[in-house]
């Protein structure tokens, strides 16, 4: 039987990141991915294109995470989250092309304001938009970017509670949180207040960009890391079952062989962890919020500037929590790689992302589920239509990905995306030499999910000088 | 080995794992952290560098020795005098 030092279930990004950690420490370590492509939550996919004939055209690569990578920093700056992470896979900053994004918009009700990788442009809509509550907002910046992430449990502070003390518009405070929730909160309506800090810091004073070709720009770095540094990958292999003998694990996989470690870390989230330990899954800990998204494909590259992500609300208030219908239509985020300083493709690309119900979708007929689709792709165009009223393109393609989707391809039970509220700060689950990493550990999205595989392989994975 | 090799070698340990930092200026008796974008983790590196390339232990309990080049020389070249 095949002994390692160190085995990483899952080869998403925080998987990869720990994986590599671990093995710069001198481990003998594997990873073990269910999928026959790396990438989990964050991956991309492709069809072959077909021509007006009939015929076989190029290929059509899909993202399916990846909007925008958040904590955007410029080469050299000081004590930025991306840069860290960056040096501690020893990726130079130069091989992302990291593409900044233009500006970006928080609509709601009939207001929109505008921002970009500078505060002083959402300050300035402030200015205009909010006058009253300008001053609260600078107070509010200055908080957090002094604000330091504690690696000790705090305790759960209301966001909403905590934001009445700067902004005092209930529509402003709306608007400051679209964005926020959206790309950061496992809380249904609220976050907790350090992790809006964080999150505050990732979009306002960071930002966004995107690096050029994609995530796969990203990936091909990574599998040459992993090829170079001889991580052993098992693709295409599911863990079924941990089982504990003495001091070690022993990991069942799917192709019916089984592997020992000494020390195994788990991407796949806390109740899908709990699963292959043959524990009862806690169902407090299965994450609710589930997303569709449609890719609308255009044949031609955009001529306007279209914002590079609209966060979108249509009323004067922000519902972030699972819909009882399929999706909630009165919010979204409309997504537009061209929107980038520069995007790769030939085909205009926008998608449009909604929160959705798993189980309503679950509950449909697969007849019913591809039509629920297509009304849905209507809906998103219509949303288009109706944000950017002269964007005229000949649509050439559509695709929609839903909870179904994201369970069937990433295992996470339900089809969540960002887990459950309940974080496992320091990876421990009452298992000794078990880690927890990914979204049920810590930070969510893609630079998130990278520090936390890398903080939990620097905790655990270090070896102690004598 | 003297001092000064030790101190090269921290040196291109550190432009190895900060590929971006200028060191050129770095004054020995300053900390690096005040003067380099280094943090906790990156001493880490520091550490398992110096264990990979030359076999150098450096426990838990010393890494304040390697908070200034100063210090990294006094507490390293014994260490690699007797390896
Ligand atoms: C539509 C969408 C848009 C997003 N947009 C953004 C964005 O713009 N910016 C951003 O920063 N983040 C975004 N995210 C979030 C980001 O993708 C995730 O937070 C991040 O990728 C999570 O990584 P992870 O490693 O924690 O988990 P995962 O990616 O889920 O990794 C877990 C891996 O484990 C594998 N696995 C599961 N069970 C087993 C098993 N039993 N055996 C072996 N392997 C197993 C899975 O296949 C998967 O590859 C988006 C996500 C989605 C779905």
């Amino acid at each position: 039987m095949k002994s390692f030092d160190a085995v990483v279930i899952g080869a998403g990004m925080s998987g990869i990141a720990c994986a590599l950690r671990l093995k710069n420490f001198g481990l003998k370590v594997a990873i073990i991915e269910k999928h026959r492509v790396i990438g989990g939550l964050n991956s991309f996919y492709q069809r072959v294109k077909k021509n007006s004939d009939g015929s076989r055209g190029g290929i059509r690569y899909f993202d399916v995470g990846l909007h925008a990578l958040t904590n955007f920093a410029k080469k050299g700056s000081k004590n930025k989250p991306l840069l860290k992470i960056l040096r501690q896979l020893r990726i130079p900053y130069d091989e992302l092309k990291l593409q900044e994004q233009n500006f970006s918009t928080i609509h709601l009700n009939n207001k929109a304001l505008k921002f970009n990788n500078s505060i002083d442009l959402l300050s300035s809509e402030i200015q205009t938009y909010f006058p009253a509550d300008h001053e609260g907002f600078l107070r509010l910046v200055e908080l957090v970017a002094s604000f330091k992430v504690s690696t000790e449990p705090s305790e759960y502070v209301s966001s909403r509670e905590k934001i009445k003390e700067f902004i005092s518009s209930k529509e402003l405070q709306e608007m400051i949180f679209l964005p926020v929730f959206y790309y950061g909160s496992s809380w249904e309506d609220d976050i907790d207040f350090s992790q809006f800090c964080i999150m505050f810091q990732a979009l306002y004073l960071e930002g966004f960009s995107r690096p050029y070709g994609g995530i796969r720009t990203l990936f091909k770095i990574l599998q040459e890391k992993l090829k170079s540094l001889e991580v052993v990958k098992l693709m295409g292999v599911a863990v079924n079952r941990i089982r504990k003998i003495e001091e070690e694990h022993l990991i069942e996989l799917s192709n019916g062989e089984s592997i020992k470690a000494k020390q195994v870390f788990s991407s796949i989230g806390y109740p899908e962890t709990q699963k292959i330990l043959g524990e009862v899954i806690d169902q407090k800990a299965v994450g609710k919020l589930g997303f569709v998204e449609v890719q609308l494909i255009y044949k031609e590259r955009l001529t306007e500037k279209l914002p590079t992500i609209c966060f979108y609300n249509e009323d004067d208030q922000f519902r972030y929590k699972v819909p009882e219908t399929l999706i909630d239509e009165r919010s979204a985020i409309i997504c537009s790689p061209e929107g980038y300083e520069s995007f790769e493709g030939e085909e205009g690309v926008i998608r449009i992302t909604y929160l959705a119900n798993y189980h309503s979708w679950k509950s449909l007929e697969s007849d019913e589920y591809e039509k629920a689709k297509k009304e849905i792709e209507i809906k998103a165009r219509n949303l288009v239509q109706k944000l950017y009223p002269n964007h005229k393109r000949e649509l050439v393609f559509t695709d929609t990905f839903t909870p179904l989707t994201v369970e069937k391809f990433t295992s996470h039970i339900g089809g969540a995306i960002y887990g459950a509220t309940k974080k496992f700060q320091d990876g421990n689950i009452g298992i000794k030499n078990l880690h927890l990493i990914g979204t049920d550990q810590g930070y969510l999205g893609i630079t998130g999910s990278i520090l936390s595989g890398i903080s939990i392989a620097n905790l655990y994975g270090f070896p102690k000088g004598r | 080995m003297n001092a000064q090799d030790v101190k090269n070698i921290v040196l291109k340990i550190i432009t190895d794992i900060a590929p971006d930092e200028d060191v050129s200026g770095i004054d020995d008796n300053l900390t690096l952290r005040e003067q380099i974008d280094l943090d906790s983790m990156d001493f880490l590196d520091i550490v398992m560098e110096l264990r990979k390339r030359y076999k150098i232990e450096v426990p838990q309990e010393d890494y304040p020795h390697l908070a200034t080049l100063k210090s990294c020389m006094d507490y390293l070249t014994p260490k690699f005098q007797s390896a």
